[in-house]
This record gives structure tokens, sequence and C-alpha cells, in this order.
């Protein structure tokens, strides 16, 4: 089976600063892989290139095939970014619409389904919202898209408890075993549950790439744990 | 809301305990149909891989089985829920024994503290 | 997927950019009006003043509203992981601005048509002669181009003020005056040259040839290094 992301000696730099050093990276379909690490270990870097917002130094990045930027790579790829990028001033349905009109993987129907069950008014400006109700339109949008790989950049970060129960329960339900998701985050210990496998990434490289069981199992701690002792100040 | 998960052991095996006690409890009946392992893994608040390789484990142990098209069930067995009961009871008691012990109590003691509780 | 963009984009520019055309033809019918019933002249006044106000809002509104917050700004989170290649995505900007200044370029002209509808019925009674009115339809081409020339520089200046991320304000200003500067030279150099070579006062073609090929030159110039330079160099932060 093709891997969904195939990532050989990725390196980029600022400057003088490594925030990639020569990262190698597959990842299968049908797999939810949490991506770890402290603020500067090169996260947002790496999710940026693999989208095609970043050009790299060196190394090669193929989604499904296709090479990180290109029109193919994109379409195979549904990002939720870290902050609100979508335009205040429009309605939920005209968002809708606007993706409905430039994905051909978008399904409509799941997009109505979460937003009534979200109890949002279609009708409603994106700035009129509550900023966790922003957060969940967007995650919507992600999720309502039958892409090949969903990278979601700190879902649950800024949002309440029985918002997160709702996100990550969504991320399961959406799980199909042709596609694969790469979580970003640092709060490990909710997101631990839903993962298959956790990378660790420290100075732009690769510490651990491994399933969660196997870490617990062979640790004797869980991935959080293991990641407050790794990442120790 | 997602099922109560510690920090020490593997998922998967959390899971499986779990499902056992649910089981036992008569949360599911013998003969029950379960959740699909979709369902199930949200309810759970886990990753739908480590569902369903619980649910193997407890196929391959007979606990549960699967029909083709219609999903997975609660075997009939009224035996083996009767003598998964009993071994998990048993983990209990080991457990509780071991904690008084280590409060300083003998045998004798503990089984004396017991029957006042329940007399209580 | 060139065309879904631009479709779109035009949809949704549509209601503002309408709107100011629109109020650019009706100041020229309104002046027009007012001109014939008080017969003062403070009405040219106002109907070129009008037009200066609008040719600066007008670029102002398309540049800062439509082409910067799609590809600058949180919104290029969203414009950039569309299914496209990045030069799909800025062509389709540049292209979607191009048409809007093009058509608002039509509305300023048809303005001062309506503001002046002697000088057409001036032009269609004497039948002049119709190659002075070709001559006259060259220059007001040329002048277009010109015009999109400037606007092409504009965009070219954004795309290389945004390769220093802290400081790209000064950096497409700095950029645009320098163009600026360097586009009225090479204008008034070819004007001069042409008026040179022939020595007479009297004007044809040849003096406005070579400001037509340098403008359409930079105009596509301008399209494929921007495109190209902000494909190649696009860093989201």
């Amino acid at each position: 089976m093709n891997n969904l992301l195939e990532i050989q000696g990725l390196s980029k730099t600022y400057g003088s600063v490594a925030a990639l050093n020569d990262v190698s990276l597959s990842i299968e379909p049908g797999h939810i892989i949490g991506l770890l690490g402290p603020n500067g270990s090169g996260k947002t870097t790496l999710i940026k290139i693999i989208c095609g917002l970043l050009q790299a130094n060196s190394g090669t990045v193929l989604v499904d095939g296709n090479p990180a930027g290109t029109a193919d790579s994109r379409a195979a790829i549904s990002y939720l970014p870290d902050q609100t990028y979508l335009d205040g001033d429009m309605t939920i349905e005209a968002i809708v619409d606007m993706f409905k009109y430039f994905y051909e993987d978008f399904d409509e129907n799941r997009a109505m389904e979460m937003i009534s069950s979200l109890n949002l008014n279609p009708k409603a400006k994106l700035k009129t919202l509550s900023k966790g109700n922003q957060e969940k339109v967007q995650l919507m949008l992600v999720m309502s898209r039958r892409a090949k790989l969903y990278i979601l950049d700190e879902p649950i970060a800024g949002v309440d408890p029985a918002a997160r129960d709702y996100i990550l329960r969504t991320i399961i339900s959406n799980y199909e075993p042709t596609a694969s998701m790469i979580i970003a985050t640092h709060l490990i210990s909710e997101v631990e549950p839903v993962l298959d496998e956790a990378i660790f990434l420290q100075n732009g490289s690769i510490k651990l790439f491994k399933p969660i069981d196997d870490i617990r199992a062979e640790e004797g701690m869980s991935v959080d744990e293991l990641f407050r002792e790794v990442y120790r100040c | 809301m997602p099922w109560n998960l510690n920090s020490d052991s593997p998922i998967f095996v959390q899971i499986i305990e779990h499902l056992q006690i649910d089981i036992v409890s008569g949360k599911y009946k013998p003969g029950d149909k379960l959740p699909s392992v979709r369902d199930l893994a949200g309810e759970a608040g886990v990753n739908p891989n480590t569902m369903q390789k619980a649910l193997s484990e407890l196929e391959s142990t007979g606990l549960v089985h699967s029909e083709r098209t219609s999903g997975r069930f609660i075997t009939e067995d009224d035996n083996m829920i009767k003598n998964l009961r009993k071994s998990l009871v048993d983990v209990q008691i080991e457990k509780f024994f071991k904690s008084m012990e280590k409060l300083g109590f003998t045998g004798d003691e503990i089984l004396e503290l017991v029957k006042e509780y329940a007399q209580k | 997927m060139l065309g879904k963009f631009i479709k779109y984009d035009l949809k949704k520019t549509a209601p503002v950019m309408a709107l100011l055309c629109g109020i650019t033809i009706l100041l020229g019918i309104v002046c027009s009006i007012l001109q014939h019933w008080s017969q003062d002249t403070e009405y040219a006044l106002i109907e070129l003043l009008g037009l200066m106000v609008l040719c600066v809002i007008a670029p102002l509104h398309m540049i800062s509203k439509y082409y910067c917050k799609s590809l600058y700004t949180n919104e290029a989170y969203l414009t950039y992981t569309f299914p496209a290649s990045n030069k799909v995505i800025v062509s389709s900007k540049i292209i979607v601005t191009l048409i809007w200044a093009t058509i608002f370029c039509a509305s300023a002209f048809i303005s001062l048509v309506a503001f002046t509808p002697e000088s057409i019925m001036h032009v269609i009674n004497e039948r002049t002669d119709p190659k002075v009115v070709l001559k006259i339809i060259y220059l007001l081409f040329v002048m277009f181009l010109m015009g999109i020339a400037g606007v092409m520089a504009l965009i070219f200046s954004i795309c290389i003020g945004n390769l220093w991320r802290n400081h790209s304000t000064i950096g497409t200003i700095l950029c645009f005056t320098v163009l600026g500067f360097t586009l009225m030279f090479i204008y008034m150099k070819n004007l001069g040259m042409s008026v040179a070579h022939r020595g007479d006062h009297f004007w044809g073609y040849e003096d406005l040839f070579w400001n037509f090929v340098c403008s359409i030159v930079l105009i596509v110039v301008f399209f494929v290094a921007t495109v190209n330079i902000t494909s190649k160099k696009l860093n989201l932060d």
C-alpha cells in the first residue's frame, strides 16, 4: 500500500538555526498519530512544509505520492491551523458553500449534521460566535472533508473540557482505515488514548516514533509521563 | 463520558478489563450485540484500532464472537461468564488482602473485620 | 481550478466593486445634468475631483481588502491550502484585480463621456476623420495599459516588500517609489525620443508606440516575476 506520507531527509534552517534536521518519516493509512514536542521543537514547521506553506531547504515530502505544495497533495490534506484563518464576515452557510465549491471531497451532509448537533445557526456570521464555537466550526469544516491526511494543529487547546470530549469523539468517529490523522498537541494526557502512535520531536529531530501501548509496556509509564521525563526542564 | 483509563498499563489491556466487568456485571447480557468498533471507541474515548485489538483478544478467549455480517455478540456460555466473574473477584480479593497485609493485619484479623463490616 | 478561483473571487468582490464603478458612472451623469442646468464650471471640478478620489479608493480597496488580505494575512492559511498550486493561486488573485481595474477604467471613461456628451456628438456630427478617432482610441488604450502597468508595479512591489518579514510595508513603499519613478522616466524618455526623432509637432502612432510596447512588457514581466517569486518564497508565519 502506498504510504500516505513519505518524508526523506527533510531540513529547514532559519538563518543559523536548524528548525528541522534531516527528518525522515513514513505514515501508512489508518493511523492516528500524535506529533508531540515542546515549543520550538519543529512541529509547526514540519506541518507547514507538509501542507506546502513553507519551503524546505533540502529533502523530499510526498503526500499520497505527490510532492508537497502541489494541487494533488493539497487536495489530499485537510488541515486545521492553530489560529483563526476564516473571514469573520462570512456566515457559516457561506463558508460551507465555499468548501463545497473548492473541494471535491467535501461532505455537505456531514457538515450540516455537525452544525445542528452543535446548535449553531447556519446564518450566523463567524465573528458573532464565541471563540469556542469558532474553533468548533473550523474543526467541523476540516472533519467534513473525506481527505486522506488530516493534520490538526492543537485542536483542543484553549477549549473547555466538554468541548474537548466532543472534539475527541468527533476525531474518533471520523476515523477511516484509508486515511490517517496527525495531531500536534501539548495536551498529551487527553489525547493519548486516541492515538495509535506517538512521535517525539526535539530540536528538529525525531527522538521517538512508537505505538502508545508499546511505550506503556516498555517504559512502564504513560506517554504523558514519558514526555515530562524526556523534556524535563 | 470517556472511560476512566489510568496511565499505568497499556490501554488495550484496560479496555479488555473494562469490557469484562461490563459483561460480568450484566451491562452486556449473554447473547447481547455489542456496538460497532467505532461506536465503542467513541464511547470509551479511545483509538478504534486499539478497541479492535481488545475485541479481537476477547474473541480469542471466546467471551465474544463475531457473526460475519451482523457484528459482535457476547457469548451465551453462562459457565464462561461465571468463571470470568470468579477470576475477577479473585484478583480483587488478592489485591484487598495484599493492601490489608501492608497495614499489618493477619489473615484471621482480616476475616473478623470483613464479617463486622458486612453485618453493618 | 484557475477558472474556479476567478469566478468565485469575482462574485465575492462584485458587491463593493460594482458599487464603486456604478458611483463613478453616476458621478459623470449627475455632474453632466447639473452642469446643463447651472452653466457653472465648478461641476467640471467636482467631476474631476470625484474621479480622482474614486481612482484612489477603488484600487486601494481591491489591493488591501482583496489581494493583500487573502495572500498576506491569516487568511493565507485558507487561500494556500485550496487544492491548487501556488502559481495558480497567485495568478488568479492578480487576474481578478486586473479585471476590476479594467472595468473601473471603463467606468471612469464612461463617466467622462457622460459628463461631456457634446464631444461625442461633435465627433459623430462633424463626421470626423476616422483616423483621428482611431488615434484617440489608441491614445486612451495606451494610457489604460500604462495604468495597468502601474497596478502591476504595485503588486510586484508588495511581493518584493514581503520578502522581508518584519519590514514588509517599508519594503513595499520603497520598491514602489523606485518603480514609480523608473516607469515615469521610461515613459517620458519614450515620448521625448520619438518627438525628437520626428522633429515636428504633429503626433502620430509612433509617439506612443514605445510606451505601448514597454507597458505590455512591464505587465508581463511583473506578472511572471510576482507569480514565480511568491510561489517559490512562500513562507507563512
